[in-house]
This record gives structure tokens, sequence and C-alpha cells, in this order.
């Protein structure tokens, strides 16, 4: 259990330090990861709603803490997501990878489109830049996350057989 | 009250979202001032660690960025301290040069080698300046070394130069000591010889200058020393191989002489002499 735990926090740690300070390392063509929802989704994925409300909502506040943005917007966006993806849970129901990946797909569109209605309702701008937000930074993005989280689902199959029982 | 409780555990998936969707939404909605001090609050406490993290790891990116950077800079000092260097290399040339230029008794025009017989040995070079530099065909090329050769085409702006390492070269040269005579040739391009009487006083280790005879080198360039004698089976001559004074694998400046009224006219004689029945 504390094994879990520290290796959970580890995970997160690891990539709330990546996606601060070294996410440009990773960037191709200016699309880069978002290794913090992936690392919330995989373990929403794994716990539950709970958890991951709580877990989103630190990991948020974190990203908002080192970011030039709304105090915020993001543990709303994270703890929404949390709980999205957490609903989906393997305890609740077993899903194949491609079930998977279109919540993932799903749970970055929550994510941003909560963290872009912040802003635009703060800011008072027009609704249809949220189209063209979610055209050209959310799915690109989701794209380069997907591949990630499907090479961790690769690896868990291939390399962890028993984690997936 | 206690059924407030209650609800509450029972719903407490529900009950988490909401607090923390609240407590978002409090904090989006607080005011600037606030939100900094609620910022400044949690780096300080619960974020702390993950302070201390990011401060190494934003460290560690300024050394990767710093070693990138100052690579980059190494990079560009090492090609300005080899240009700066070949300058350094072309400053000395050029002082012998001038100092050779001052020291010699004839009109100099410096050029400077563009292009090479690829074939090995080198038996012509191209060097600039032509009819731009009044020069003519058959003017002596020399260099601080030594005799290099004569130019043999002159264009506008180049010329082409026939080495001393061609075999159809042949110069006409004294033992500067002895004052023998004889023809300066080659059959390979390697091997430089000239023949002489067997008892011509010669002996290795002379001087051989140019002998002034022949209408295109003045007497007294250098050409190079007496390296080796042979006198096999010939009663009459003997072959004193020289060494050239000019390395001719490393030819990058060299002078054309002036020399064009004494060999205008010498010219012009002969053709006059040529014309006549």
């Amino acid at each position: 259990m504390i094994t879990d735990i520290l290796r959970w926090f580890a995970l997160f740690a690891a990539s709330f330090v990546l996606q601060t300070a070294f996410i440009q390392t990773f960037a191709i063509g200016g699309v880069h990861p978002d290794l913090v929802l992936i690392a919330l989704f995989l373990f929403a994925m794994r716990f539950g709603c709970l958890p991951a409300t709580i877990v989103g909502f630190f990991t948020g506040l974190g990203q908002d803490l080192y970011a030039t943005q709304l105090l915020g917007q993001n543990a709303l966006g994270a703890s929404v997501t949390g709980f999205f993806i957490g609903l989906f849970n393997v305890r609740v129901m077993r899903t194949d990878p491609v079930f998977k990946m279109v919540i993932l797909v799903l749970a970055f569109m929550v994510h941003d489109i909560t963290v872009s209605e912040v802003v635009l309702i703060k800011n008072h701008i027009s609704q249809v830049t949220l189209f063209s937000e979610i055209l050209f930074k959310t799915l690109p993005l989701t794209l380069y996350s997907m591949v990630i989280v499907a090479l961790v689902y690769i690896w868990e199959y291939f390399f962890k057989p028993s984690s997936i029982q | 009250m206690q059924w407030i409780f209650r609800f509450l555990l029972q719903h407490r998936t529900i009950t988490t979202l909401a607090i923390t969707v609240m407590l978002s939404l409090w904090m989006i909605n607080a005011p600037r001032p606030m939100q900094l001090s609620v910022a400044r609050a949690l780096t300080f406490t619960v974020f702390y660690p993950f302070q201390l993290v990011l401060l190494q790891a934003n460290r560690v990116r300024n050394i990767f960025a710093e070693n990138k950077r100052l690579t980059r800079q190494v990079t560009a000092l090492t090609t300005e301290v080899m240009g700066l260097r070949e300058a350094a290399r072309e400053n000395v040339r050029l002082h012998e040069l001038v100092n050779f230029e001052s020291t010699f008794p004839y009109a100099l025009v410096p050029a400077r080698v563009v292009g090479r017989d690829p074939a090995y040995p080198c038996r012509s070079i191209v060097v600039t300046g032509g009819t731009d530099k009044k020069l003519q065909a058959y003017m002596p090329i020399v260099n601080v070394s030594g005799v290099v050769g004569r130019t043999i085409a002159v264009f506008s702006h180049l010329s082409l130069v026939q080495l001393v390492t061609d075999p159809s070269s042949r110069i006409s040269v004294m033992i500067a000591r002895g004052r023998v005579v004889g023809i300066f040739e080659t059959e390979n391009g390697r091997d430089f010889f000239m023949r002489c009487r067997t008892h011509a006083d010669v002996a290795p280790g002379d001087t051989v200058v140019t002998s002034g005879l022949g209408g295109i080198y003045p007497p007294g360039l250098l050409l190079g020393r007496v390296a080796q004698i042979t006198d096999r089976n010939d009663p009459l001559f003997k072959k004193v191989f020289i060494k050239p004074a000019v390395d001719f694998d490393y030819l990058e400046d060299v002078c054309a002489l002036r020399l064009a009224p004494q060999w205008a006219s010498f010219r012009q004689e002969l053709d006059s002499l040529g014309r006549k029945p």
C-alpha cells in the first residue's frame, strides 16, 4: 500500500517537474504532451473518482502556482477531469484499449473546455475562440498524449502481464 | 447534524467534487492580492518540496542550456581562431614577400596561386594577375625560395605558369661557385639534373642559379643545390642532380618578374632574325 502511494507520488512528482521545467524538450512542432494529465488519467483509471478528484485538485493547484494564470483554473479543470475519468475506472468496468483512448480524448476535452471556459468567462472573451482552442491546441496535444499513454499500456501489456489482470 | 455527516459520507465522491469545485471557483474569483497570498502560502507549505525539486530541476536545465550555449560559442571561437591563425600565416608569408621584394633588384608583381595541375608532380599552376597587371607570356615566376617557373599564357585576370617540374621545361643554369653552365631539366618532374663536363668543378652542396642565358630568366636567381653527382659509363659528361629550393607542393604566393622590356626587345631581335631571308 505504502509502496503504491510512494510510486504514484513519484510518478506525479516526476510528471509535474517534467511538465513545468522540461516540457519543451519533448515538443514536436510546438506540440507537447500534458504529462500531469496523463498521470492523472492513469491514476483515475486505476483508483476511481474520489482519489482522482482530490489528486486532480492538488496537481491542478500545483500547476496554477507555477503558471502566470488565474489561481484555481487548473485545479478546477483537473479535479473535474479526475472525477470524469474515475467514472470509467477499472473497478467499475473492464475497458479495452480503444475505449481507454476514447476516454483519454474525452478527458482532455473536458479539461481544456473547463480551463478555457474559465478564462473566457473571466476575461469576457467570445466563445468562438473555444472552438479554435480545441481544434488547434487540444487535439494535437491529445494526439501526442495518446501516443504516450499507448506506450504505457503497451509496456504494461508486454512487460507487466500481471498488472492488467 | 448527524444526518448531514451521514449524507456527506454516503455521497462523498460528489461532495469531494463539489468542495474542490467550490474551492477552485473561490480562488478564481478571489481578488488578485488574495490569490497571490494564497499562492505564496501554498508554495511555502504544501508545495514546498516540489518547489525545492523544481529549483534543482531548473538549475539542471540551466546547466544544459548553458552547456549548449558554451558549445556553440566554443565552435564559433574555434572557427575564428582558425581564421586568425590562417591570417597570421598569410601575414608571415606576405612579410617574407615584402622583404624579398625590397631586396630584389627586379620589379615584382605579386600573384596568388588559384589553380593547380591535378597531375603529380604538378606541372603547371594558374595565378592571379594577367594583362590587367601588365603580365606577358614568358615572364619568370619566383617566390621567396627561388625560381618557380614562367608564364606561358596570359589572360585578362589570370596567367598560366609552366613550372620547372614540367619535363618540357629547360633553364640555363650555372654553378655559382665554379661558374659551370648547364641546362636544368627533369625527365619525371621529381629528379632534376644538369649535365656538365667530367672535369668541371662541381661538388655536392654547391648553389645552382640561373645563368641569364636564354632570355627569360635573369642571372642569379636561385634554383637549388647540388645533391648528387654521377658519372657512370660516360667519359665526357657527368650528371649533376639538383635539389630545387622551391617546394612545389606548397605554392601559395608567387611573384612575376616584370622583365618585359628586355624580353620584348630580345624577342623582337629574334623575330627580326627569323624574318630575314
